[in-house]
């Protein structure tokens, strides 16, 4: 150690306590700031408490089916009895039934089919209205054929019309039944 | 400075109050031909309601403070015509106290309150309805990711 007279000594010392109080006074006040904040933070617990959130998820699945649903009103009943004198047997018209359709997809056709062909020289055609694109007049037969063929996310009901012909070639015959059967499927 | 070690003391109280919440269940709904008002030619029924404790929510950690839950969802592959609505179909059971939420409340993209309460509880359920549905609704999977928050 340099050499020192006795009033360097004493200032020495005199700055090394005056530190050494700075650094207590210092911890002690960041002691009591950071117990200020504990004691705030008890006292206004409740709203401080709503600072931190916690989530959790959960999930909802919906599947919507593809919905194609077709049903008819009943049965439609018709009978030739006359001709004119010359002509062919008078046409019978029935407009008696309806059809019922809904469905979600874009873009479907309605078919329709006989059960078994009509018998020679008769006919059965079939007029179903419709929101969207019908076929017109359409000669049923015992394979499918569209009667609408464009139809849109509906649900309706329409007419349908049925027309009975015959020739004179087709002579008498006794009430016969025939099952119409109509499908919805996807215009592809 | 001082500002700083009052914001650590106040950190360490917030973060040991933070209260928790937890749920179990969830609602998967399949609309077919049977959900039509009459069958063919008629619509879709429009509202589909879930069970009522489709969802169970458990609050914990409170230390018997107050909290309260908000409730937003994230559509996956949606439709806009569908709406989703949530509501609270019980109180479940605690010694605290649970208000709100009991009609239904449209579920949006943006946080909304459903319930407040204090204290722990457990077994809140939760049913769902979906409405807007009908046959303009293109058949899909529609998926929605619910999120509650407690806090």
């Amino acid at each position: 150690m340099a050499p020192y007279s006795a009033d360097e000594y004493y200032i020495y010392n005199l700055l090394t306590v005056n530190r050494k109080t700075e650094r207590r006074k210092m911890k002690r006040n960041m002691f009591n700031q950071v117990a200020a904040g504990l004691v705030l933070a008890t006292f206004f617990g409740g709203s401080i408490t709503a600072i931190a959130a916690s989530t959790t998820d959960q999930t909802v699945n919906i599947t919507v089916d593809e919905i194609q649903e077709i049903s008819t009103s009943g049965a439609a009943t018709r009978h030739i009895t006359t001709a004119v004198a010359g002509s062919a047997p008078t046409t019978v018209t029935d407009e008696s039934t309806t059809y019922s359709i809904t469905t979600n997809d874009g873009n479907v056709k309605i078919m329709a089919k006989l059960d078994t062909a009509m018998p020679d020289g008769m006919q059965l055609n079939l007029t179903a209205a419709t929101s969207g694109t019908s076929a017109g007049k359409v000669t049923l037969v015992a394979t499918d054929l569209a009667v609408v063929t464009t139809v849109t996310k509906v649900s309706e009901t329409k007419a349908l019309t049925y027309e009975l012909t015959a020739t004179a070639a087709a002579g008498t015959l006794a009430a016969t039944t025939r099952t119409v059967t109509f499908t919805i499927t996807d215009v592809l | 400075m001082k500002l700083f070690f009052l914001s650590v003391g106040l950190l360490l109280n917030t973060v040991a109050w933070a209260a928790d919440i937890a749920a179990s269940g969830g609602w998967n709904r399949t609309i077919t031909s049977g959900d039509l008002i009459a069958g063919a030619g008629t619509d879709l029924i429009s509202q589909q309601e879930s069970n009522t404790d489709a969802t169970t929510l458990t609050i914990t950690s409170t230390s018997g403070g107050a909290w309260r839950i908000k409730v937003r969802h994230t559509p996956g592959p949606w439709n806009n015509d569908l709406t989703l609505w949530i509501r609270r179909t019980s109180d479940g059971t605690g010694i605290g106290s649970i208000s709100g939420g009991s009609g239904y409340i449209q579920v949006t993209t943006l946080d909304t309150e459903i319930c407040a309460g204090t204290n722990d509880r457990s077994g809140i359920s939760i049913q769902y309805k979906l409405s807007g549905l009908s046959k303009n609704v293109s058949p899909d999977s529609y998926l929605s990711s619910v999120l509650f928050t407690v806090e």
